[in-house]
């Protein structure tokens, strides 16, 4: 059993900064959970706080069920990878593997055994020999985490760990860190700032932001039914378009007037959103809910830039002082300074509340 | 024009050596040419009065068959052990509590370094009075905790132990300073990897400051061994005479009084390349049997 309970857990710094703000967390064995959210959002902070390199202001920690606010990092049984990958300099990559089995008085044989199977694991054999100071980024970064595996620690804890490599490493490593999951099975805890990592690695997400979890929740549902404006925003590239305007009635049905459009809101959504009659709200459209045609549409645009992106192109829109992205195939005809219609899948639009930014539908 | 041109290109090109020549003359005047002079002064037997008499070899043959020159030899070498490793451990130990956050850290740095921008000749003058036997602060310090006090400066083993109390006491500054620039610059995720993989205080200094302060060790082991067996301030403030039976002279107290006591120049000028090929090559063996394992990064 090696599940991560965070209940109620607050860190402040000094008098005032408060790095974590309340938070409860259930990991599941086994489940590969990421904390995103923008820089100093706390995320990094949770994360030290469960591996006791902080100590709570409050709230309880388990570990296994066990209770560990008071217990020291090396007794909590987790490894951690950090950003700059903390490997020992004057040490070899197999003595930076070995490291922690030594200090725990394992066997020289089964060290050994240990530190090569990792190896085999990561594809490092050839680098052992060799100080941190020989080893590329992508090296480093393989060593570190060998250096976590051999422990067979119940919990893995990672710290922004692909931040300091290039893309295309990145997203090699994104395949290599879902691969030795699924192989270790083991229940680990990633922390980055980067959205794309936490969508393509994570079983849940929970998205952070001053401090609290804004949403937990599958990649999917995160997507596709965020909870709030900030979520919508932050999970997607390009990101949500945010349209503000009001509901108001007409000849019974619910319509919502927007600075340069207006739209029939769908008898799907309408029992949701009566109760914010002549309320402000926002409209949340994804770019890929958004098309464009020549004929009429809901609103005229006019386009500012076009980016090809192989299979698609992404279409930066004015509407008046608003700005708007679409991302339509890449037959689409339109040309920079041309004007379009645009059309709203408006089945798939969100409506958010703009006194609380909480999602209504 | 052109030859305006070439003109000004001359001068600015003989400009920057203009500049350097004060400099220049002053260090060749007074640092240069007397490592090359008293080296030829060497091999002459000179009481700066009388004319120079040419003997060869003759001053470093002698000088092996001084007794003086062994015992100060010795000396030296007791200094220069006692107040380099003993030096060394405690600036180490002070610098590793004065890179922790603890309340009035500033204080504690300040009054670490104040004893190494003292004058040296001042501060051993007050220490001659520390280790009094009779009114001395150190003996009463001893009493109060019923201790016996010590003849100090009049014994020959507690005279070389109160000179080397007070070498490390006046060096510690500097050793401490440069331990702990090397400290703070040691990133804390280090630290922080090795407290995860199980690693206690002691776990934490042994397999990761230690080795990372390598190269800081080394360079203060090797200068601190150069300017200890260069000590001479402290023995002839506190011990004029060479202190009881001789125990406090050092290599250059020797120099000193073959030079301008008894007018040896040529003996002397021999005294000081026999210490200069004695720290040369214990710099050398330093770098040569420590330097891998100090600074194996």
């Amino acid at each position: 059993m090696s599940t991560v309970t965070l209940k109620n857990v607050t860190k402040v710094f000094g008098d005032s900064v408060v790095a974590v703000d309340n938070v409860s967390l259930e990991v599941e064995d086994g489940e590969f959970m990421i904390l995103v959210g923008p820089s100093g959002c706390g995320k990094s902070t949770t994360l030290r706080i469960i591996a006791g390199l902080e100590t709570a202001t409050g709230g309880d920690i388990y570990i296994g069920g066990r209770l560990v606010n008071d217990v020291l990092p090396k007794d909590r049984d987790i490894a951690m990878v950090f950003q700059n990958y903390a490997l020992y300099p004057h040490m070899t990559a197999y003595a930076n593997m070995a490291f922690g089995l030594k200090l725990r008085g394992v066997q020289k044989k089964e060290i050994d055994e240990r530190v090569k199977e990792a190896a085999e694991i990561l594809n490092i054999g050839e680098l052992l020999d060799r100080k941190p100071r020989e080893l590329s980024g992508g090296q480093s970064q393989r060593v570190a985490v060998g250096r976590a595996i051999v422990r067979k620690p119940k919990v893995f804890l990672f710290d922004e760990p692909l931040s300091n490599l290039d893309l295309k490493l990145r997203v090699q490593m994104r395949a290599e860190f879902s691969k030795i999951h699924n192989k270790l099975g083991a229940t680990m805890i990633y922390v980055t700032h980067d959205q794309t990592e936490a969508m393509t690695m994570g079983d849940r997400i929970a998205v952070m932001r001053e401090g609290g979890i804004r949403q937990l929740a599958d990649p999917g549902a995160l997507y596709q039914s965020p909870a709030n404006r900030f979520v919508a925003q932050f999970i997607g590239i390009p990101p949500m378009n945010m349209i503000d305007g009001v509901i108001a009635e007409e000849g019974g049905a619910l319509l919502f007037k927007g600075d340069s459009c207006r739209v029939t809101v769908p008898d799907g959504k309408g029992d949701l959103l009566r109760p914010f009659l002549e309320k402000k709200v926002t409209m949340g459209v994804r770019p890929e809910d958004v098309s464009v045609s020549e004929g009429k549409g809901m609103a005229e645009a006019v386009v500012d830039v076009v980016q090809p992106l192989g299979p698609q192109k992404f279409l930066y829109l004015k509407m008046g002082d608003c700005e708007y992205t679409a991302r339509v195939p890449v037959e689409t005809k339109a040309r920079v300074n041309d004007t379009v219609a645009i059309v709203f899948d408006m089945e798939k639009v969100h409506f958010f509340d703009d006194a609380t930014d909480r999602a209504i539908v | 024009m052109q030859t305006t041109a070439s003109s000004r290109s001359k001068r600015l090109a003989i400009t920057p050596y203009l500049y350097l020549l004060p400099a220049f003359v002053v260090i060749l005047t007074f640092q240069v040419l007397p490592i090359f002079y008293s080296l030829f002064v060497s091999f002459f037997e000179w009481d700066i009065i009388r004319a120079r008499r040419f003997v060869g070899l003759g001053n470093y043959l002698d000088l092996f068959r001084d007794v003086e020159f062994w015992q100060a030899l010795f000396n030296t070498t007791v200094f220069a052990a006692g107040s380099v490793v003993f030096g060394l451990a405690i600036s180490l130990f002070i610098a590793v509590l004065l890179s922790r956050k603890i309340a009035g850290l500033n204080c504690y740095r300040l009054a670490y370094f104040i004893p190494y921008v003292t004058a040296m000749t001042a501060v051993a003058i007050v220490w001659k009075w520390l280790f009094n036997p009779q009114f001395g602060l150190l003996n009463y310090l001893l009493s109060l905790v019923g201790l016996p006090g010590t003849r100090w400066l009049q014994d020959p083993f507690w005279a070389r132990v109160a000179v080397i109390i007070f070498v490390i006491w006046k060096t510690m500054g500097f050793n401490i300073l440069i331990f702990l620039t090397r400290l703070l610059d040691i990133d804390k995720t280090f630290y922080e990897a090795a407290e995860i993989d199980g690693a206690g205080p002691w776990r934490l200094f042994r397999y990761i400051t230690w080795p990372l302060l390598g190269p800081t060790t080394l360079f203060l082991l090797i200068i601190s061994t150069i300017f200890s067996f260069q000590m001479f301030v402290p023995v002839y403030i506190m011990t004029p005479d060479g202190g009881p039976a001789n125990s406090c002279s050092t290599m250059v107290f020797f120099l000193y009084e073959n030079a301008y006591v008894d007018f040896r120049m040529g003996y002397a000028c021999s005294i000081a390349y026999v210490l200069f090929f004695i720290i040369l090559a214990l710099t050398l063996i330093q770098r040569k049997a420590l330097g891998r394992k100090l600074s194996g990064l």
